[in-house]
């Protein structure tokens, strides 16, 4: 009687499937879950790291947008010598109040200009004071007169020439357009950013430390194992396959749940934060405008793709490496 | 097939458990491997299934001198190869079937090109009612049996079998014995050790070497005790 009239196995019993989705390394659960846990950690930490670069960055493009559109017009006291001098004859205007009122009339005329305020005495001192202390005693100390002014933001400014022709046409006045500040906002943005690469790559040297000591703990609990699929022919390319398929798999979910715990601690800060700005900022980030989050879950996106990619391979080179060193002699 | 000459096995710094062992099989041949316990048979084997390096001496394989082998050349050689191991060394986690498989699954082949063929083998053994039952649920004799059909399911051009009968009632034995015979006779060339007299008896075509303290001695195919 032969296995194809009679029914293999015993009544009712299945037909054997084969090998193909079997996990043949069986003491790897210990190890796995260690991993698990561990690679979920990191790619909080890398989710987490990226949703904080991108609120921040939203936050520095909303500060750089508001001091983009303002700038301050300077109307200095002259000197002696200067308000003597022949410039200041053939333009009568020495006093202060006469020269704020110059500027205005000049600064309303000028389309870059979209509205515009003199600031009071009180105000003036107030900004100073953190400066001269109290400047109350300094009455008489001749001070700028500031303008602030709002710029038109339709237009493309060019602002050295609008500061050159306010120069020109009245005497001791300067335009400050608050490029300092832009330029600081610049640079605090390019800091994140590579503040925030840096950590992501310590993430990802972190994450393959993890694989190699995890991959080496699953091929050593398998030992046994492992020698009898040697005996009986198998490459340790095989024996690869099976632990970076087990990683792939490990990967992937540590990956999903990382990141499921970085949104929720995101949806938390949009929900909880004491900070109105916090909260905004947390909301934007996952429920913004849908061409702005469709980076934010891309990015998280990647950061699941990373994890997995970095079981996968790592899994696979130091499981190559591992049985090399382990079954150095047959 | 295979030379083995002068070849020396110390287990670390312990005596040579093979000493001087020289001798030379021909492909088809039959031979069985017999001595006290702790002789060396089961050493003699393990260097034959590149398991173990010798200490000193030369051994060549299907032409090869595997004594300097490389690592990435030893799954080719081992699939030529068929092993019953004395304490049998199925895997507990797989079914009887799957342990069967399991060196054509490494190999690369397909369940449905094996199937079947492990199914009959199965029932050939005396197995078909364990096919999807766990190593640790089989007596002794069925895992020895299991252990057979994994090692023979390939058709390996050389078989090793390391007491392939100590656990099992002699009318089994000789049925076991009839399945190397059988295969012996397709052309694999078979080395059993053994301690029993009668399969050696039952099989009259089949050299005999005897291991004695390290040594080993041979009697010519034909003139089997
Ligand atoms: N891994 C080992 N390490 C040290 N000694 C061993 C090892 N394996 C076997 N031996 C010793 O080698 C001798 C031969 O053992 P073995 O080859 O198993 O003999 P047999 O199979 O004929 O019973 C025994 O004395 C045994 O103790
Ligand atoms: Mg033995």
């Amino acid at each position: 009687m032969t296995a194809q009239t009679k029914k293999p196995g015993g009544w009712g019993a299945p037909v054997p499937k084969g090998l193909s989705g079997r996990n043949i390394l069986p003491r790897t659960h210990a190890p796995l879950r260690t991993f698990m846990v561990a690679m979920a950690v990191m790619t909080y930490l890398a989710a987490v790291a990226i949703g904080g670069m991108f609120m921040t960055w939203r936050a520095i493009q909303i500060w750089k947008s508001g001091v983009v559109a303002e700038a301050t017009v300077q109307i200095l006291p002259l000197s002696e010598p200067e308000q003597n001098s022949g410039k200041a004859q053939k333009l009568p205007a020495t006093d202060m109040n006469t020269r704020v009122q110059q500027a205005v009339r000049f600064l309303e005329k000028r389309p870059e200009v979209k509205s515009l305020r003199v600031l009071t005495d009180r105000e003036n001192r107030a900004l100073l004071q953190p400066w001269l202390g109290d400047v109350s005693i300094m009455q008489d100390v001749p001070l700028p007169r500031l303008i602030a002014i709002r710029l038109n933001p339709e237009r493309k400014i060019d602002i050295a020439a609008l500061d050159r022709a306010l120069r020109a046409a009245v005497p001791g006045a300067r335009l400050d357009a608050h490029g300092r500040w832009v330029r600081a906002l610049s640079h605090m943005a390019s800091t994140v950013f590579w503040l925030g690469l840096g950590i992501l790559a310590a993430i990802i040297i972190a994450a393959v430390v993890l694989v190699v000591h995890a991959a080496r703990a699953a091929l050593e609990s398998n030992r046994e194992t492992i020698e009898v699929l040697h005996l009986v022919g198998a490459r340790d390319s095989f024996i690869a396959r099976q632990v970076q398929r087990l990683f792939l798999r490990a990967g992937f979910l540590a990956g999903m749940l990382g990141v499921a715990a970085a949104w929720l601690t995101f949806a938390l800060l949009a929900l909880l934060a004491p900070a109105e700005g916090i909260r905004e900022g947390a909301w934007q980030l996952l429920f913004g405008a849908p061409e702005k989050i469709a980076y934010h879950y891309g990015a998280w996106l990647i950061i699941v793709l990373t994890a997995t990619t970095i079981s996968l391979l790592s899994a696979r080179t130091a499981a190559m490496r591992i049985l090399a060193e382990m079954f150095a002699e047959p | 097939m295979i030379t083995l000459e002068n070849v020396g096995v110390r287990y670390g710094t312990g005596p040579e458990i093979l000493r001087d062992v020289s001798f030379r099989l021909a492909k088809g041949e039959m031979a069985f491997l017999t001595g006290p316990s702790g002789a060396g048979k089961t050493t003699l084997l393990r260097l034959l299934y590149l398991a173990l390096r010798p200490t000193r001496g030369l051994i060549r394989l299907f032409g090869e001198d595997v004594t300097a082998v490389s690592r990435a050349r030893l799954p080719e050689l081992r699939r030529r190869i068929g092993v019953v191991f004395q304490d049998f060394r199925l895997l507990d986690h797989l079914t009887t079937f799957e342990n069967v498989a399991l060196p054509l699954h490494v190999a690369g082949v397909r369940a449905d090109e094996y199937r079947d063929n492990i199914l009959e083998l199965l029932e050939w053994v005396g197995l078909g009612d364990h096919v999807n039952a766990y190593p640790r649920v089989l007596s002794g004799g069925e895992r020895q049996r299991a252990a057979i059909a994994r090692a023979i399911v390939s058709k390996p051009h050389l078989l090793l079998a390391d007491e392939p009968t100590g656990n099992v009632d002699p009318q089994l034995a000789r049925r076991l014995l009839r399945l190397f015979v059988e295969l012996n006779r397709l052309g694999t060339t078979v080395i059993i050790a053994t301690h029993d007299a009668s399969l050696i008896a039952a099989t009259p075509g089949a050299r005999v070497m005897t291991l004695h303290q390290g040594r080993l001695s041979i009697t010519p195919a034909g003139e089997a005790a």
